[in-house]
């Protein structure tokens, strides 16, 4: 009885860490991607690639800096320079630096440090590259060329062995290694306390005269433009920041699997699942963005621990169903709350004196065409019955 | 000594105080911001 | 003796399907305003409409192909009316609806999986990777033997092109379709019903492109995926013809398709085996400069030559070595 007692309680323990590694990271990404589209319109279809910069910098960067440093210190290191090698000798190279690294905990430390520093500017130059081509244009061209470039990046990641490994893979030596415990524990506590350092940054950019920009930008850019900033270089800078918040997020589950494959980072797991987080909760401010993170992951985990049971109901392999159920719940959300659960409000910016401005209409309806602002406000109060009633004429 | 435990519960702990903080930041601005909006409808 | 290599026949094919599927996404996006990113899907299931013409009821597959053009307009008005005219009467912007297509697309290339994780299952068929070529008719023509399927895709592409050119110019609907694309309520006003001219407009895209997706399997593999990997090569065709032109649209398709499989061939020979798997990267890399250099793909830069006052000066020319 006391061994089974034991072993749930290791279970517990391991599902409760799973689920908060998980949360964690999901809700920086829906924090991210709230950032950028919730605030400045930018749809950003391409945060896959993003995250997946991230997991390359620690696999093809990192630890090309941590095998030289083993080398250096002539512990008997397998040589790395061709792709063979690369593939073949990563996992005795991989062993011996995390015992390495064991026993040198302030390079250890410096190593993470340094790594979710380079993933950051990773992270920063790829959102400069995804933007190049169609930042300029309108918001169907974007979100077709984010999806090409997330599509094309993911490709290259599969291919070339340099990177990561190609398409077997590759391990990452554990630069926490030298915490006497749980290697998943400690980066889950990392990984919370970067959320809670990315929520107070986002909300300082957000309830700040910049934030009141980038919502001038999303809903008329051409008044925005008319009075002299640079509309095109707003759009541009919130990506790329975005970017590199999520290629933050690529590094730290790269620590936490401790392994690095391009099939960690499908489009479906890291874009899909953050837009269906972002829109159940309500695009616009972080509270919403937090409960629909919340919800959707307690959702998958369910599915995920009660599949047994869902396949005898479901006839079809579980995965399937979770991607109709990601499908129907996109659907769904935008028909019928398109402002999801907690709609948006207007920026609180202290230091504004909110008596001398004009009063404006807060009720925001995601559905209403940008290109249009004088139809806002008509439909929404049609639907939901109150407010300003239009008559037909 | 055993860390795990310990780091156990500080993770638990964040993931209690995350939410409770954005929430109470949450409601914190929009009672602001109505008491700002009664004055300026006031003020009209 | 051959004296077409196999290589451009393949090409040849694969291009009139990247065609016939540009001149749906051209057109949906002409009438709905939106890239509709379900198109591939469409096409997937065709893949499996002629995988069960021959599979389970063992006909040859050009009798699927009525079936495969009826099954993807039923699916087209289907989604037109569930989802996209939903949203679109309840205000919905640009965004919104291109994410439900996104939706949509994700939803439905799961149905192809289920179909053929059920036919697996109960029929015991090999539904994840099948090919139909054995199924096609060869005819012999100046001493080299043809698979059907090589002229056949032609001739439908080129019947296409022909029947919606004289729809679109000849007959009153077609004229109406194009008038409710430029300007919705200027049409409305003039008595055309935009209702029924969206759902034939969704009707012939969805046909067009299940069509396209029933010769598929002929020549390429099958497979559940087969449909959603189509759409970047559609995209990149309709984006260089220009989103608002039908003739760009057989231009762009044509051009993305013949180079995608011979740049691939050419590179595999010249610089050694692993550019195959680079072969995606083709009509990406087509997206991304069309983009960065003419967005409005060869239909812009043909009006901006038009409107320049190109075509004075080239007849001008012309006009100038004929009298000389």
């Amino acid at each position: 009885m006391i061994e089974i007692a034991a072993s749930t309680a290791v279970v517990y323990q391991r599902i409760v860490i799973d689920i908060a590694m998980y949360f964690g990271l999901f809700v920086i990404v829906s924090m991210a991607l709230n950032f950028q589209y919730g605030n400045a319109g930018v749809p950003n279809m391409g945060c896959a690639v993003s995250a997946s910069i991230g997991g390359y910098t620690v696999s093809a960067l990192i630890t090309r800096i941590i095998y030289w440093v083993g080398t250096n210190a002539n512990i008997g290191m397998k040589p790395y320079a061709t792709d063979y090698d690369w593939n073949y000798n990563n996992q005795f190279n991989t062993y011996l630096m995390n015992d390495y690294i064991a026993e040198h905990a302030m390079f250890g430390m410096s190593m993470f440090i340094l790594s979710i520093a380079l993933g950051f500017v990773m992270g920063w130059f790829m959102g400069y590259i995804i933007s190049l081509p169609a930042i300029r244009l309108r918001a169907t061209y974007l979100i077709i060329t984010l999806i090409t470039m997330a599509d094309a990046a993911q490709i290259l990641g599969r291919n070339v062995v340099w990177i990561s490994g190609g398409t077997l893979g590759m391990w990452v030596p554990n630069v926490l290694s030298w915490y006497p415990g749980d290697r998943t524990i400690i980066t889950a506590v990392a990984t919370m306390l970067i959320g809670i350092i990315c929520y107070f940054i986002l909300r300082t950019m957000l309830n700040s005269p910049y934030g009141r920009l980038m919502r001038g930008v999303r809903e008329n850019d051409l008044t925005v433009q008319s009075v002299g900033k640079d509309v095109v270089a707003i759009r541009r800078n919130v990506l790329m920041f975005a970017s590199g918040i999520t290629a933050v997020v690529g590094v730290l589950i790269a620590y936490y699997y401790s392994y690095v494959i391009q099939s960690n980072f499908i489009r479906a797991t890291w874009t899909y699942w953050p837009w269906l987080m972002l829109m159940i909760g309500g695009a616009g401010n972080n509270a919403g963005t937090f409960i629909g993170c919340a919800l959707i992951i307690a959702m998958r985990r369910v599915i995920i621990v009660y599949k047994w049971a869902l396949e005898s109901f479901v006839w079809y392999p579980i995965v399937i169903f979770e991607q109709q159920l990601l499908a129907t719940l996109l659907l769904v959300v935008m028909v019928f709350r398109p402002d999801g659960l907690i709609p948006e409000k207007l920026l609180r910016i202290p230091g504004i004196d909110y008596r001398r401005l004009v009063h404006e209409e807060t009720e925001v309806d995601w559905r209403v065409d940008r290109i249009d602002p004088s139809k806002r406000g008509g439909i929404l109060s049609r639907i939901r019955g109150g407010g300003k009633k239009e008559e037909a004429e | 000594m055993d860390w795990d435990p310990i780091l156990f519960w500080v993770m638990i702990i964040l993931w209690v105080i995350t939410p409770a903080f954005i929430f109470y930041e949450e409601i914190m601005e929009r009672r602001a911001l109505r008491k700002e909006r009664e004055e300026v409808v006031a003020q009209d | 003796m051959s004296f077409i290599p196999v290589i451009w026949m393949s090409a040849i094919v694969y291009a009139s399907m990247i065609t016939i599927l540009s001149i749906g996404f051209t057109l949906t996006h002409m009438t709905a305003k939106i890239p509709n990113f379900a198109h591939g899907t469409y096409a997937g299931f065709g893949v499996y409409v002629s995988f069960m013409c021959v599979r389970y009821f063992e006909m040859s597959p050009y009798y699927g192909f009525p079936a495969a053009f009826l099954f993807g307009g039923l699916m087209g008005i289907f989604l037109y009316r569930i989802v996209v005219s939903t949203l679109r009467r309840m205000g919905g912007g640009a965004i919104v609806l291109t994410i439900s297509t996104i939706a949509i697309q994700i939803f439905m290339a799961q149905f192809q999986h289920i179909f053929a994780y059920l036919t697996r299952e109960t029929y015991g068929l090999m539904s994840y990777g099948f090919l139909l070529k054995k199924n096609d008719f060869t005819f012999e023509f100046l001493g080299q033997s043809f698979q059907g399927i090589f002229p056949i895709s032609l001739f439908l592409v080129i019947g296409i092109v022909i029947s919606l050119r004289w729809m679109l110019t000849k007959t009153k609907f077609g004229i109406a379709m194009k008038a409710s694309a430029e300007d919705p309520e200027l049409s409305a006003v003039l008595g055309i019903n935009i209702e029924k001219v969206q759902v034939a407009s969704w009707f012939i895209t969805g046909g067009m492109a299940c069509l396209a997706g029933a010769f598929l399997p002929m020549w390429f593999m099958g497979s559940p995926g087969a449909g959603a990997r189509l759409l970047t090569s559609c995209m990149a065709g309709s984006l260089l013809g220009g989103l608002g032109n039908i003739y760009g649209a057989i231009i762009g398709g044509f051009t993305i398709g013949v180079s995608e499989i011979i740049f691939t061939a050419q590179g595999m020979k010249l610089l050694g085996l692993w550019v195959g798997e680079y072969r995606p990267l083709i009509p990406m890399i087509a997206t991304i400069a069309i983009l960065l250099v003419e967005p409005s793909g060869v239909t812009g830069w043909w009006a901006r030559w038009r409107v320049g006052g190109g075509y004075e000066r080239l007849m001008a020319r012309l006009g100038r070595s004929k009298e000389e």
